[in-house]
């Protein structure tokens, strides 16, 4: 018996102006990224011995992985803390988080020297390497991911006994997902606990660690919000504002709590913040314009309650964890004074590249799984 | 050299390299070891352990100067002037070293009454042909025709007196202004230097470019060769005056006489004029006193090495066969200015070009290249394709315009052949071969011993050429591919009997019995065996402490290390420092304790008895005919002047404050258009400019512009000039800027630096400021990098260069010429 | 005991043969070039520049001209920031000295460069399959008993190789003896922990202009290897602690819930 497809949205397959784009982004970031294997990093990048690290690492791998960070906020929120409303922000959640730590992946992979070797901290230890944490854990934590999208594959595939028997050990994966996850998001922020010497005091904090992963958080909560009002327009869905607004405050109260940390941080290792330098400039765009205004917004149950005020705040939120990974990874870092770095057109390409493929895998990936649950294609 | 000579009796280096650190004080002037000669800072870094106060005296604060206890700025081409205050300073407060000076120098002999020294010239000048009559520079003479002496330092017309008096006119003030060393510079200069003036301190002069590349080098050469004399520094350990050679075998190469003046071992080369045959030539040449007696010896045997069996006492030994002195244009010899000079004005039809690059080093290019052009063939013998070989597609000329046909020889460099080197210390070195030359690639000897067959070929077959015999007869048994221990083994020479090796040079004779190639050198190869080589000797025993290290290399003569060392011991043969002892008589055992090979008649080779110290205490400077170190200079051995006196150089934005005489009144002057002068401050000119070498690159160019990892780190032709020039003239370090003189142009980086400045000196009320600014010389137009971006350009420093020589050695005042400086 | 070096910066005549050498030993190409305002050329170190003359024209106290000349290259850190960054165990320390680098195992991810706090790993940018390079210290050579190529072409003895121990007290002693010529500190003795290059200079690596040119002089004497050891020294404490409180949270939210929905129940 065949199963019939129903249409879910108008529109669906139609090829769109912004699809077009999408799909020629990402073919000029595949050609682009050839050009960078055969060529390598010098021709193609802006990176100099002066600048190792440049827009991918801040964007692809440090922002990416932040912006992620909504699989184990959710798993949490669901999982640990029982907060049951919040399901139907889970699945959208644990793919997004998925497609995320791919493309970083992906990003990381090119950002490479040598990409083929990636697999090296797997049977080459340090163990007293940060980097070689992170490295495990990410790998972990991905293919905890992994798992998730393939319960839901076997639920699409209705494959009942191996998902019945995923949910019988899921809430190791759960765990799992979240000791990896705090580890390496804030193992990721200790990567520049190693290099005081070049940080700008405004962001060299031991503390690093701790701000990274609750901003990770922010940056996880901040894009759930917006996926779910994204994905409603593009799908012409409804968005969960039933439940979003809870979320919300959930999220206030995390940026509140983030600002007191970076305050206090601030302050307690006795920074002054009021210098008239580009640093300082940023330093005060991402504390205040960031952090504290998004808290404050979201704090205001009448922006809670509109979409609008909603994608304002989570907006800004979500931009102030790029941001601050901006910050600490360029803004911050101090090597040779005499060097800048603005990166080059092959590092925007790929970039935008894999937020292009992100966002077409993204609808692939909900159109084709049981993600949410009024675009879910259930057969007859 | 021409200066050392007439001083001292020979030509070198007193000392040698490791000796340096046996120094309490150590003056550096007119050269810069720390950027040219960086392995001598093992030995002078060693001398600042132990205490020892490093001096550096030079325009520019160079790297040598950034090591210095004290360093003094001078202005370039005043070397007199400063030394010469330093020379009366010492007479002044009686610092000098009494004992010696009257035991060990001609301080005591007497002067004809004739000498004199007025308004800046000496007696005898003859201004039409720009020279001296020497005649009344001379010792008055007693009965038995001896000098007369007067112990005391009394007479008025002894040399001390005169010494004093010549030189009481470089008083501080005089100095200044004609150096611009500020007077409390100059006095710290003074006390710390004169404090060498004792028996058990040694203070040593090293020079090399700075001191001699001026019209009146040798008198520079020589004010640094007095004042070492005079506190007693000459002949010990750690002190000496040490000429820093050039090219890592040019002592070799002097040595063996690539010079126009001399033939191998210094003996003077005969002249048409003076010299039509050998009994001439012997009769007027060797003195009757002093080791230079022996001349006929070494003649003779020199002859008899190049022509063998052709030269026998009858036929004067060959003596016909031997080219003359006498050519060239005003009969100057072909030193490098006149034989530029002649190929110019087409009176040279082809050029070997043997190692060198004349398209860049030779002073005045544009006047070279003229010459070049001049020429119907050049072959250039080299590792690269240089200035010199391309010169006819130079930078700015049409190929087509240039007739002259050229050749190019690939030279093997030194790691692909054997033979030996000689270096400043005067250390014959053997080198072997690292690895065999590629390709066509030959050895400079392989080519030189074809080139002989070959002539010998030609000539044979041509009856009727001149001179046929002199090539025909030509000693040239090297074998077929040219052994470099042939050649060695005839330098050193041998008995003509039996082939056997001489043991060295007093083995030496005048009958023609004996043939040696070079005769300083004889008894560096005594044995037929290679193991027989000293120049291979490598025994690191050093007995002495002292750093003599006897057992390493051969040094000349007959391998003493520290040459007129009679003079480190008192006339009575006790050593003025014991720590310093080179020799020692020892009374008890009646003998001489010898450290090191002694400079002096030790042994009387008739009876094999050792000689007691008086005898060589009257002739501690045995090259010398009155055995002593001439503080004075007589009979015209240095042609301008007995005595140092400041002169400006030629092109000279001052006026000498010191006499009426503004410039070196007998250095030469050429006539030809493109060897024109700047006028004495010329306005159009009002910089000073000096050249001077980079530790990065080598000479000339090729051998290090040649290579990356030497031309990376000195990419580009650039110009020192000070903060005040460049922001007087709105110019930023990196600018490229045009230097201009009267002969020519190159464009260059300014490079804006403190480490050179402006110099304020000029005589009372004529005071005034003049910049100077600094090029190095190394850039040109072939090779991997020229000097700059544009391959269409010459960086050549020597566009701008003068065409003037130092009276006695012609060598061209490359330190001293006046330019122009714009933004370009 | 360990290898080190003694780079005595005030017998240094900045001749720059140490530069070449190390060059020639380690097959270093060199590179087109211009004009440089110090003379210091190569501008920088880089994958083939393992060390280099820093020229300083500076004033001394009384004004007169001094100028410095100043070699530059991996310290060869006792307790390593790159070692200790290094995923893959790329950069080790040999008990002998040097700190090496395996050219097998590096990814290329380059924390190391980012994490020295001399700025020392270099990486080759303009190849295809980079590595990176840096001063190695001469490790082959030292293991066939020679000094590193730089020392042993050194003319005047700045550069004195030998054993650290010695070396330092080598270090004191010119400072004793000599106090008028050195700025009283012996660069590497202490500072992250210590180094095998140690340094003695005229004047204070501040006053040379190079306190951010390679020559930091506020590292502190932590050992840099340690930042990263701490770290990663709570990551099982955090595992457990993270992992324990989820499951217990985990567990106590549900029966909490549970008891809600039944009282929820019983009121309902
Ligand atoms: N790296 C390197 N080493 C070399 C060479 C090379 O090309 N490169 N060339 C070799 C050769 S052939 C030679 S001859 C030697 C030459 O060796 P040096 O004589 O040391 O060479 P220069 O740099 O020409 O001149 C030395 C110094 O003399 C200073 N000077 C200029 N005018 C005066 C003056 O009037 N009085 C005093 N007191 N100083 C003055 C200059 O500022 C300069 O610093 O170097 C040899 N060594
Ligand atoms: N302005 C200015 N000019 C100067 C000076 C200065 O101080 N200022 N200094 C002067 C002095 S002191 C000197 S010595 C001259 C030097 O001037 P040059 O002697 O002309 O210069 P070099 O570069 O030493 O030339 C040596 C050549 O020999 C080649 N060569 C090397 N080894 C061998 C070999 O084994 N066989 C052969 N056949 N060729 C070989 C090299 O490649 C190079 O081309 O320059 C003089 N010019
Ligand atoms: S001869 Fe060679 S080793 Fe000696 S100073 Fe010159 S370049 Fe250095
Ligand atoms: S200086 Fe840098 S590269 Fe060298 S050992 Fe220390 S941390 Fe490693
Ligand atoms: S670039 Fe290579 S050596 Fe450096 S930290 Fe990464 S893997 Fe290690
Ligand atoms: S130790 Fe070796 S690798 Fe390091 S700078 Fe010296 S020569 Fe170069
Ligand atoms: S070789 Fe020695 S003296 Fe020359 S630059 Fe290097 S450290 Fe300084
Ligand atoms: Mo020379």
């Amino acid at each position: 018996m065949a199963e019939q497809v129903k249409k879910w949205y108008p529109g669906e397959g139609k090829i769109t102006p912004a699809r077009v784009v999408l799909y020629l982004l990402v073919m000029l970031g595949a050609v682009s990224a050839l050009i960078r294997l055969f060529f390598g990093l010098g021709a193609t990048t802006n990176l100099s011995d002066a600048y190792p690290w440049g827009l991918w690492i801040s964007f692809d791998v440090l922002a990416g992985v932040a912006l992620a960070g909504g699989g184990f906020t959710m798993a949490a929120t669901i999982y640990i803390f029982n907060l049951k409303k919040f399901e139907p922000l889970l699945r959208p959640a644990k793919i997004s988080a998925f497609l995320g730590y791919l493309l970083f992946i992906i990003g990381l992979t090119l950002d490479l020297g040598q990409p083929w070797r990636i697999w090296h901290p797997m049977i080459m230890w340090n163990p007293q390497s940060v980097l070689f944490e992170v490295a495990w854990c990410v790998m972990l934590y991905t293919a905890v991911l992994a798992i998730d999208v393939l319960i839901l594959a076997l639920e699409r595939f209705r494959k009942e006994k191996l998902v019945q028997f995923f949910r019988q050990i899921y809430l190791v994966l759960v765990v799992a997902g979240i000791i990896l996850s705090t580890l390496h998001q804030s193992s990721l922020g200790a990567l520049y606990l190693l290099l005081p010497e070049k940080m700008s005091d405004l962001w060299a904090s031991q503390a690093i660690g701790p701000l990274f992963f609750v901003s990770a958080i922010i940056g996880g909560m901040s894009m759930i919000i917006l996926e779910s009002l994204l994905s409603a327009r593009a799908y012409g869905r409804q968005p969960e504002m039933n439940i979003l607004p809870d979320f919300a405050r959930g999220l206030s109260i995390v940026l509140i709590a983030y600002f007191a940390m970076k305050v206090t941080d601030i302050y307690a290792r006795g920074v002054n913040v009021l210098v008239w330098d580009r640093p300082h400039f940023f330093f005060l765009v991402e504390l205040v314009g960031t952090v504290g205004l998004p808290a404050l917004l979201l704090s205001l149950p009448a922006v809670r309650h509109s979409e609008k005020g909603l994608l304002t705040g989570a907006g800004i939120a979500a931009f102030g964890v790029v941001l601050n990974r901006f910050n600490v990874s360029l803004t911050s870092y101090g090597g040779y004074r005499e060097f800048s770095y603005f990166p080059s057109f092959f590092e925007i390409i790929i970039t935008l590249s894999l937020v292009a493929g992100g966002i077409l895998l993204f609808d692939f990936l909900t159109r084709n799984l049981p993600v949410y649950h009024e675009l879910t294609r259930e057969s007859g | 050299m021409a200066s050392l000579g007439p001083t001292f009796g020979r030509g070198a280096m007193t000392n040698h390299w490791n000796d340096l650190a046996n120094s309490d004080c150590l003056i550096i002037c007119g050269c810069n070891p720390a950027e040219n000669h960086p392995i001598s800072f093992k030995w002078i870094t060693r001398a600042q352990e132990k205490g020892a106060k490093l001096i550096v005296i030079d325009p520019r604060f160079t790297r040598s100067a950034a090591k210095a206890d004290l360093f003094v700025r001078l202005r370039p081409g005043t070397d007199i002037a400063l030394f010469g205050g330093l020379i009366h300073h010492v007479l002044q407060h009686d610092l000098y070293f009494q004992d010696y000076v009257v035991a060990y120098t001609n301080a005591s002999f007497i002067v004809k009454p004739e000498f004199s020294f007025e308004k800046g010239l000496f007696s005898g000048y003859q201004k039409d042909k720009r020279a001296y009559d020497a005649s009344s520079w001379d010792y008055e003479t007693g009965p038995d025709g001896k000098p007369l002496t007067d112990p005391t330092l009394q007479h008025p017309r002894c040399v001390f007196q005169l010494l004093k008096r010549h030189f009481a006119r470089y008083t501080p003030e005089m100095v200044a202004a004609a150096t611009g060393v500020p007077q409390e510079t100059f006095f710290r200069l003074a006390e710390m230097y004169c404090a060498t003036g004792r028996p058990d301190k040694a203070g040593t002069i090293l020079y090399a470019m700075g001191g001699t590349q001026h019209s009146t080098g040798v008198q520079i050469i020589r004010s640094y060769s007095i004042l070492q004399t005079l506190l007693g520094n000459m002949g010990i350990a750690g002190g000496g005056i040490n000429a820093l050679r050039g090219e890592n075998n040019v002592q070799g190469a002097t040595d063996m006489a690539m010079l126009f003046h001399v033939l191998p071992g210094y003996l003077g080369a005969p002249s048409e004029a003076a010299h039509p045959t050998l009994k001439d030539y012997l009769d007027k040449e060797t003195p009757t006193s002093g080791f230079w007696s022996n001349k006929p010896k070494f003649f003779v045997s020199l002859l008899k090495a190049w022509w063998g069996e052709a030269a026998r006492p009858e036929n004067e030994f060959a003596y016909h066969y031997l080219p003359k002195l006498g050519k060239g244009p005003q009969n100057a010899g072909y030193s490098w200015i006149p034989l530029f000079e002649h190929m110019a004005a087409g009176g040279i039809k082809g050029l070997m070009c043997w190692g060198m690059n004349p398209a860049v080093g030779s002073t005045n290019l544009n006047h070279t290249y003229s010459a070049l052009e001049k020429l119907e063939w050049l072959a250039a013998f080299d590792l690269w394709e240089t200035e010199t070989a391309i010169f006819w597609k130079r930078p700015g000329v049409n190929p087509q315009n240039i007739r002259t046909e050229v050749f190019l020889f690939p030279a093997a460099d030194s790691l692909e052949k054997e033979g030996s080197a000689s270096n400043s210390g005067r250390w014959i070195q053997w080198r072997y071969q690292a690895v065999p030359p590629g390709g066509d690639i030959k050895s400079d000897l392989w080519y030189v011993h074809r080139l002989g067959l070959e002539l010998k070929k030609l000539y044979g077959a041509d009856a009727a050429a001149p001179g046929r015999e002199a090539i025909l007869h030509l000693t040239w048994d090297y074998g077929a591919d040219p052994d470099p221990h042939l050649v060695a083994k005839e330098i050193n020479g041998y008995a003509v009997a039996d082939r056997k090796q001489l043991p060295n040079f007093l083995a030496l004779k005048d009958d023609g019995s004996t043939a040696c190639g070079c005769w300083i050198y004889s008894g560096f190869y005594p044995g037929p065996d290679k193991k027989d080589n000293k120049a291979a000797a490598r025994d690191k025993k050093d007995p002495s402490g002292l750093g003599l290290y006897p057992g390493w290399a051969y040094s000349w003569p007959v391998n003493r290390r520290i040459i007129y060392n009679r003079c480190s011991a008192d006339p009575q043969g006790r050593p003025w420092d014991p720590r310093r002892a080179l020799v020692r008589w020892d009374e008890a055992a009646h003998k001489w304790v010898r450290l090191d090979v002694p400079d002096f008649k030790w042994l009387d080779p008739a009876t094999k008895t050792e000689v007691p110290p008086a005898e060589s205490a009257q002739a501690p400077y045995i090259m010398l005919p009155e055995g002593k170190c001439r503080l004075f200079v007589p009979k015209g051995a240095c042609r301008d002047g007995p005595f140092p006196e400041h002169y400006e150089a030629l092109e000279c934005p001052f006026v000498n404050p010191l006499s009426p005489v503004q410039s070196n009144p007998a250095v030469r002057l050429w006539t030809s258009e493109l060897s024109r002068l700047a006028e004495v401050c010329d306005p159009r000119f009002p910089y000073i400019a000096t050249t001077f070498r980079l530790t990065e690159h080598w000479q000339a160019g090729p051998m290090t512009r040649n290579l990356a990892w030497q031309s990376e780190m000195m990419p580009e032709m650039f110009v020192e000039i000070s903060p005040t020039l460049a922001q007087a003239k709105g110019i930023k370090s990196g600018d490229w800027v045009k230097v201009t003189s009267v002969r020519g142009e190159v464009l260059a980086r300014a490079h804006v630096t403190r480490r050179v400045a402006a110099f304020t000196c000029g005589a009372p009320g004529l005071t005034n400021t003049v910049e100077m600014v600094a090029l190095p010389w190394h850039y040109g137009f072939a090779g991997l990098v020229t000097g700059g971006p544009d391959r269409r350009r010459n960086y050549a420093a020597n566009q701008l260069s003068p065409m003037v020589g130092d009276a006695n050695t012609m060598i061209p005042e490359f330190k001293v010429f006046l330019v122009n400086l714009e933004k370009a | 005991m360990s290898k080190a070096m003694l780079i005595d910066t005030t017998k240094c005549i900045g001749c720059r043969a140490c530069q070449v050498a190390c060059k020639s030993w380690n097959d270093l190409p060199g590179e087109p070039a211009a004009y440089s305002e110090t003379w210091s050329s190569p501008r920088y170190l880089s994958s083939h520049q393992y060390t280099r003359i820093i020229f300083r024209e500076a004033a001394a106290p009384d004004g007169s001209l001094r100028w410095h000349f100043i070699k530059r290259q991996c310290m060869h850190c006792l307790d390593p920031a790159c070692e200790s960054v290094c995923p893959v165990g790329a950069l080790k320390r040999l008990p002998e000295g040097p700190v090496v680098y395996d050219d097998g195992r590096c990814i290329g991810c380059r924390y190391c460069m980012m994490a020295c706090p001399f700025q020392i790993p270099k990486f080759e940018w303009g190849k295809a399959v980079p590595l990176i390079r840096k001063c190695t210290f001469c490790a082959e050579r030292q293991a066939e008993g020679l000094a590193p190529a730089c020392a042993s072409t050194c003319p005047t003895g700045a550069l004195l190789f030998g054993e650290r121990e010695e070396l330092l007290r080598e270090a004191r002693h010119r400072l004793g003896t000599a106090p008028e010529r050195y700025y009283p500190q012996v660069y590497g003795d202490r500072i992250v922990g210590g180094t095998s290059k140690l340094y003695l200079t005229a004047a204070s690596f501040e006053e040379l202009g190079l306190n951010h040119r390679g020559f930091r002089t506020d590292l502190g004497e932590v050992p840099y290897g340690i930042y990263g050891r701490a770290w990663m020294s709570k990551v099982p404490l955090v595992a457990l602690t993270v992992g324990g409180l989820a499951v217990g949270l985990h567990y106590l939210n549900r029966r909490l819930a549970a008891v809600q929905a039944r009282q929820g129940d019983k009121e309902g």
